[in-house]
Order: C-alpha cells, then structure tokens, then sequence
C-alpha cells in the first residue's frame, strides 16, 4: 500500500513539474508599451490560405467595398465603428465545388495588433481560425486550438462575447477579446454578401 | 503517568491536531487554486454599476453592468444588452453629453467607448500607452461641452480638450504609501511575482499540498502500522 502511494507521488510529482517548465509565458500583467516587439509568424499568407483551404484548385480574391449603407449596416450589426475601407474575402473552388469563405483580418491586442485567418465554411460557420503573426511579448496562449477551437461552427447570429460564450485565455484576456471580436466581423462581413449553402459534399 | 502513555497520548493529540489543520490546508490550496482559474467557478454575477437617463428621453435608459452595456427604452422595466464589438467591462459611469444627447460615454474598468448616435455604434477612445501606464485602473471620467474629458485613474487625472487631441497628465499619483508592499504581498501569495511560470509553481505547490494531505489521510486511516514505526 505505501509502495503504491509512493509510487503515485513521485510520477504526480514529474508530471506538475514538467508542466510547470514547459508552461509557457502567458502574463499580460506585466507586458509593457514600450517592451521590445515579439513577432511570431506562424502562417504567412500563402501557409495560411494553403492551410485552410487544402484541397483547393482554384483560389481567388473578391473584395468588398461597403457603400455609406451597407457600412451602416455593418457598424448597426456589430455595434462598433468599422475603421477598415476595404474587406478581401478570399474564396477556392475544388472540381467546381465551394469550398467556403476565409478573410485574413487585424485586431488590436492589448498593446499590438494580432494578424489572423477566419475560414468559414459555406454554410457561414466558422470552420477554422489561425493565428497567422503574434506580436506582443505575452499573450500567445491564443494561438493554441484549444482556445480557438471555440468558434468553430459558430456563425453571424452567435454574440461570442467573452467569458460566456467563449472562454478567454488566463493571462490573455486582451489577446482573446481581440480574436472574439475579429471572428465576429468576419463573420458579420461574409454573411452580408453572401446566402449560406446547405452544406454538401 | 509513565513515559510510554504520554507518548502515546502526544502521537494520538499531534495526529488530530495535523487532520483538523489539513481540512485547513486543503481548504487554502483548493480555493488558491480556483482563484487561480476563475472561469471554473461559471460566469462572473452581472452586478449592475452604472445609471444614465437619455436627457431627450428619460424613459431611454443606460445601464453599465459588468458585462458592458445594457439598454431600456421603458423607465427601466426591461432591459436588452447593447450589442458592441469591444465592450467595456466593469462600466462604471456612463454620461450623456450636456451639448449633444447623441453623445454618450461609458467608462470600463480599463476602456472608454463612445458612441454619438445615442447608443447604437460605439467606438474606442484610446487611452495612448505612452500617456497611461500598464494596468491603469480607470475610476471616473467627466465629460464636457465641446467633447472635453477628463479621466480620473489610479494613477491620477488625465485630460483631453478634443476629439483626437492627446491624453496630457494634469496631476499625477507618483507614490501610493503603501501600495508597493500591498502589491508585493498579492504577487507573492499568487506567484504573479514571477509571471507565468510563477504561477504555474504556486499551481504545482497547492496541488502538491492537497497531495500531501490526501495520501497523509490514508496513512492516517492505516492508523497501527505506520505510526508505530
């Protein structure tokens, strides 16, 4: 019996502690303005678009720009001002078959901007989210699918607000904000120029 | 009383005394652990923290909660959340303007929006890093005519004239006595002292003691044989 518990302690023990050292730094607390810039690129655009859109044949870009009403549309939908002119929504067709929607989008993070990738599927639900370039010294928990994985299938009707409807990452609680919000767009975006197709093969 | 009862009578009362403090201990370590992760004990309560009426409307009512914002066109009889991209949290103040009933404020505990359509589009007003300091806790915030705003923060009152001018500093809170070692003793105790990793090993040492504690009950449940050792 005190060999088992023994044995129990010491292999709970290794396992805490290697969490503990391959845990990586995750606090906003102490990142600052003026810090040395971080960039992490985890996807250029090419990987990205290569990444969700695999099977593609064909790909092309088709960019929106709102008039003075669909811009109002777009501020009423999401309830916040639209600083972008422009929006590139990127689609890929394979043997003639929609593949779906991704936009490669911007939010500001606590400090710096967060660069990543919204695929939707033709349905309008999100089918995955990459973060492509991460720039703040902390923070970076939100690339993980763990934390992204959330959004998937969510779609234009989902509020997606933080720590409700999507868990924010401890210690980034800005970075998550930022990817919720940029989702939200997106998907507020692809769903007001196009209908969602029932999902096939 | 011979020596071998009194022995047997302080084994018996340390063994007692070291069960009562692990229900203690456990406690500490289980509950330091969860207030490290926060989002296991559910959503945070919606408390309500602040109240505007429309000056052109007073049956259309803000509300600042601790969520964002939340809406009433009724004198407050019901309420819809006021759907933002980037809600504040905490709000504290929301103000009309004293000029233009379009213009409304709400003041988070760490973001000022605005909207000037009564409500319905909001925008960020950012608070630029190399005026604020990271982790300014806004308290307060005034508004007035011509869209002047002066924010009262932990670290003192700031101010703007206009749209798009600069934050400038009108009084600054340089030293708070006592706050360095209120901030010292919380990092210390949560292991923010030594950021992530920190954490995590403050994390491993209350599960470490609940460990303890657990594999010290089934020692303690064996009773005889280990202690007679």
């Amino acid at each position: 019996m005190t060999g088992i518990i023994w044995k129990t302690w010491v292999a709970t023990g290794w396992i805490l502690l290697v969490s503990v050292l391959a845990a990586p730094a995750q606090d906003n607390l102490t990142e600052s303005p003026d810090g040395p810039e971080a960039v992490q690129v985890y996807f250029t655009k090419e990987e990205a678009l290569a990444k969700v859109f695999a099977q593609a044949d064909s790909l092309w870009v088709e960019r929106w720009t709102p008039s003075d009403a669909e811009r109002d549309e777009l501020e009423g939908r999401l309830g916040w001002k639209v600083a972008e002119d422009f929006f590139e929504i990127h689609r890929a067709h394979r043997d003639g078959r929609d593949l779906g929607y991704a936009v490669i989008t911007e939010e500001q993070g606590r400090f710096k901007p967060i660069t990543f990738i919204v695929k939707l599927s033709k349905s309008l639900r999100v089918d995955l989210v990459l973060v492509m370039v991460y720039r703040e010294s902390r923070g970076d928990g939100v690339k993980r699918q763990r934390f992204l994985k959330q959004f998937q299938d969510k779609d234009a009707a989902e509020p997606l607000r933080l720590n409700r409807d999507i868990v924010a990452v401890s210690g980034a609680t800005m970075s998550s904000r930022a990817l919720a919000a940029g989702v939200r767009k997106v998907l507020a975006v692809v769903s007001m120029n196009y209908t969602p197709a029932e999902a096939g093969p | 009383m011979t020596e071998k009862r009194l022995k047997a009578h302080l084994r018996t009362g340390h063994r007692w005394l070291g069960a009562v403090s692990a229900v203690f201990l456990l406690l500490a370590a289980v509950t330091g652990f969860l207030l490290q992760h926060p989002q296991w004990l559910g959503p945070e309560p919606d408390i309500r923290l602040a109240l505007a009426a429309d000056p052109s409307d007073p049956d259309r009512l803000l509300r600042g909660t601790h969520w964002g914002v939340e809406k009433s066109g009724d004198g407050g009889e019901t309420w819809t959340e006021v759907p933002m991209l980037l809600p504040p949290t905490d709000v504290v103040r929301i103000l009309y303007s004293p000029t233009d009933a379009r213009v409304v404020v709400a003041l988070g505990r760490d973001a000022l929006v605005i909207s000037r359509d009564g409500g319905t589009v909001w925008e960020d007003i950012p608070v630029d890093a190399a005026a604020a300091q990271p982790g300014l806790v806004f308290r307060d915030v005034a508004l007035g005519p011509g869209g002047r705003l002066t924010l009262l923060t932990d670290g003192g009152l700031l101010t703007r004239a206009h749209d798009g001018d600069p934050w400038r500093w009108v009084e600054r809170v340089e030293d708070r006595p006592g706050a360095d070692w209120r901030r010292l003793v919380h990092d210390l105790h949560t292991g923010h002292l030594a950021g992530a990793a920190g954490r995590k090993l403050s994390e491993f040492g209350a599960l470490a003691l609940v460990m303890i504690i657990l594999t010290g009950m089934v020692l303690l449940r064996r009773n005889g044989k280990v202690f007679r050792r």
